[in-house]
């Protein structure tokens, strides 16, 4: 029997193993897919993992009356960005992991990988409102929420990063 | 509308925010304007082409590397952040005033169990829904129990505690007691009918408990979602009441276990965490 989110949330909160996997399940391929494009593949199960830490250790703090997606994209968004600062500080003299698969003049790629590393080079404010917008299908209320900035400002962020990822691919496309 | 007005309205007209009367003006536009009809095609193609990005399902060892460093200690997996002296140095003052603030103020109050944050926490309650409880049950598995008073016992764990001194007809608090383990703590009260024997706990909401291999179900008494575990033995029932997280193990029957959640919903009904 499918239970409804209310109840996997409230059994997740007694304790119930069974009710947390699910839990985990229904939200581990956006949480996922998220944390891929946001950190790249070889650090998006780590980011996933802690994201879905924190979503259970604070469980207890969700308000039922509140959206549980955006709750949760709110938990993944900030675990991604910590996650490029602390990388960022670490590796603060190489070239990030994505702009590491540049390709050669002569390596023929498809669209698709060159939108990837223009995302790459986006500021990741930026990268998470597009790709929360695109990908996941926030509304601009949901991502003000899940972004902590007014609504208002939420439509000039999405054309910063829409001109920014064009101007990249532009200028990728003619190297 | 000239271009340069169209412009930024082009996103949110892509993803449907846009109010009607600046919907119509920009749709007049685009009609007349092929550079901003192109404009819009090359926002639409970069949102398809972002879609068309091929991601990987979740790795299948996520979820038990999630419960591993659920069951371990808060900080455990973390990445620790490189201290700055400046920050360390205030650190260091702001920890030496906090221990002195913190140590007098442990001086008037009751005795509090040692927490051993190294330890695992998990309520073990397949044993007891398997064979029952025993007459010298003394707690759950991996816990250490201290005997304290209710009133005591709200005094040591960071949840509320709510007072039950009776579940159903005959069924009578004989005594609590609190247990530790690791950074989980719970309180324990024991309930007792001639020679029946049931145990509530309650403890901090999201305390992992094991029902072993019994089968589950949800029901609900009143508005409260309660997940119903059918042992070989004995019945128990979980649910949040308030923000505790509750759990009554060992009667026999499935109907008075309701009853005994039902009382003690009505009991506590309304009060605020």
């Amino acid at each position: 029997m499918e239970l409804r989110l209310g109840d996997l949330i409230e059994r997740s909160l007694t304790g119930d193993a069974h009710a947390q996997k699910a839990l985990y399940e229904q939200f581990a391929p956006s949480v996922y897919r998220l944390a891929v494009r946001m950190v790249g593949a070889n650090d998006a199960a780590d980011v996933s993992q802690q994201a879905f830490v924190n979503m259970f250790r604070h469980l207890g703090t969700f308000k039922q009356q509140a959206s549980f997606s955006t709750w949760l994209y709110r938990i993944v968004v900030n675990e991604c960005l910590q996650h490029r600062r602390r990388e960022r500080h670490r590796r603060k003299d190489l070239p990030t992991e994505l702009l590491d698969r540049a390709p050669g003049p002569t390596q023929r790629i498809e669209h698709a990988e060159l939108l990837e590393m223009a995302l790459g080079r986006l500021d990741e404010n930026l990268r998470a409102a597009f790709l929360l917008r695109e990908v996941e299908g926030l509304s601009y209320e949901q991502l003000a929420e899940v972004l902590a900035i007014p609504v208002g400002t939420v439509a000039s962020q999405l054309n910063r990063a829409r001109t920014e990822l064009r101007k990249y691919l532009t200028s990728m496309m003619s190297e | 509308m000239t271009c340069a007005a169209c412009e930024p309205l082009l996103g949110p007209w892509v993803d449907g925010e846009l109010e009607p009367t600046r919907k119509e003006a920009v749709s007049a536009h685009l009609k007349v304007c092929p550079a901003c009809a192109a404009r819009l095609a090359a926002l639409r193609e970069l949102g398809e082409t972002v879609r068309k990005i091929i991601v990987p399902s979740p790795p299948a060892d996520l979820w038990d590397r999630i419960t591993e460093q659920l069951s371990a200690p808060s900080l455990a997996g973390r990445v620790p952040a490189r201290p700055r002296i400046p920050w360390f140095r205030i650190a260091t003052v702001a920890a030496l005033v906090l221990i002195a603030v913190y140590t007098g103020w442990l001086a008037y109050q009751p005795l509090r169990l040692p927490i051993d944050h190294s330890q695992l926490a998990r309520v073990d309650l397949a044993p007891i829904l398997e064979q029952g409880i025993p007459a010298n049950f003394t707690g759950v598995a991996d816990f250490d129990f201290v005997a304290a008073p209710l009133d005591k016992a709200k005094q040591q764990v960071d949840f509320r505690v709510f007072d039950q001194p009776q579940l159903t007809e005959g069924y009578t608090a004989k005594r609590s007691q609190v247990g530790c383990c690791g950074m989980h703590s719970l309180v324990q009260t024991e309930y007792r009918r001639d020679k029946e024997h049931c145990v509530m706990f309650q403890y901090r909401a999201g305390l992992p408990l094991s029902f072993g291999s019994a089968p589950t179900e949800q029901v609900k008494v009143g508005e409260k979602s309660i997940t119903l575990v059918r042992g070989k033995s004995c019945w128990a029932a979980s649910w949040l009441l308030n923000g505790t997280g509750v759990t009554i193990v060992g009667p026999r029957d499935r109907g008075e276990l309701l009853r005994m959640v039902a009382r003690v919903e009505q009991s506590h009904e309304g009060q605020t965490p």
